[in-house]
């Protein structure tokens, strides 16, 4: 399957934004892969591809989240070890990010996600989830007036974080 | 886009970074086929489930299978009957067939051959 090859560090980063965590990332991006495998013919001729991916991980992400125990998370290498190099400031960055978004209703994530980081338009992202234009710009308004208080993205924004921006 | 959306983009892309482990086309393709074979098998499960409460439910509706139950019965056996028939030859002059309780072996009537005569 050609399209996991080529996207699916995307789809990861993607699924990152949405869980905070990279376990449950590979976890929904397999999952939404695995939903989409038995209709891929009729997807590819009638759809994007992608698109459908997009909005079943969203869509699988809306279940679990509703669904999962989430007290506790599974991940494969025990957390809080000696990471190689100085990566403070992008941990920094990870970790006001993560937690701005998790600030954000599920709702709210997907279109932020889907619009910002994935580049879409008011009328894919409202494609992707099924709902009206209006819906996705009146969710995204709030979604950005709540990151708009936290005082930790806040500051970096202001910053512009130089070192991403000197990349 | 505007210049808050322009910052939140390059900080999502920071803060995503490199996935640790990468997601290969077998892995999903073996999932899809367990996937597909955890379906199948519970669908059969399901079929199986409601076509043996099916045969239960007629076998109690047609009386057949857990044992037939005679109509006013109670379900139970009938146990050992109250009074039984003893049947001989005459002796005696005594009438030869009678009836007697089970309980007590007393004679509780008494049998009259219209052949013999006997009044």
């Amino acid at each position: 399957m050609h399209f996991v090859e080529v996207r699916e560090r995307a789809l990861q980063r993607r699924a990152w934004l949405l869980t905070g965590d990279w376990a449950l990332a590979e976890d929904l991006v397999q999952t939404a892969l695995v939903r989409s495998w038995p209709r891929w013919e009729r997807i590819r001729r009638r759809d994007d591809p992608e698109i459908y991916v997009r909005r079943v991980m969203v869509n699988t992400w809306a279940t679990w989240s509703r669904r999962r125990w989430r007290a506790e998370r599974a991940c494969e290498v025990v957390p809080d070890t000696a990471a190689p190099g100085d990566v403070a400031a992008e941990v920094s960055v990870r970790m006001a990010v993560r937690s701005a978004l998790e600030s954000l209703t599920d709702r709210q994530r997907a279109v932020l996600v889907l619009r910002v980081f994935d580049d879409l338009s008011e009328a894919q992202v409202a494609q992707v989830l099924d709902c009206a234009v209006g819906t996705v710009k009146s969710t995204m308004s709030q979604a950005l007036a709540r990151l708009r208080d936290d005082p930790r993205l806040g500051e970096l924004m202001e910053l512009g974080y130089r070192r991403a921006k000197s990349r | 886009m505007s210049e808050m959306e322009r910052h939140l983009r390059v900080l999502m892309n920071v803060a995503a970074g490199e996935p640790p482990n990468r997601v290969n086309a077998e892995i999903v393709r073996r999932r899809a086929a367990r996937r597909r074979l955890t379906a199948a098998l519970a669908s059969a499960a399901a079929v199986a489930l409601v076509g043996g409460l099916g045969a239960v439910v007629s076998a109690r509706a047609t009386g057949l299978g857990l044992g037939s139950i005679p109509a006013g019965g109670s379900g139970l056996p009938a146990g050992v009957p109250r009074y039984y028939v003893e049947s001989g030859f005459p002796a005696q002059g005594h009438q030869s067939t009678v009836v007697r309780a089970t309980a007590t072996g007393a004679v509780t009537a008494t049998i009259r051959s219209p052949w013999q005569g006997g009044g």
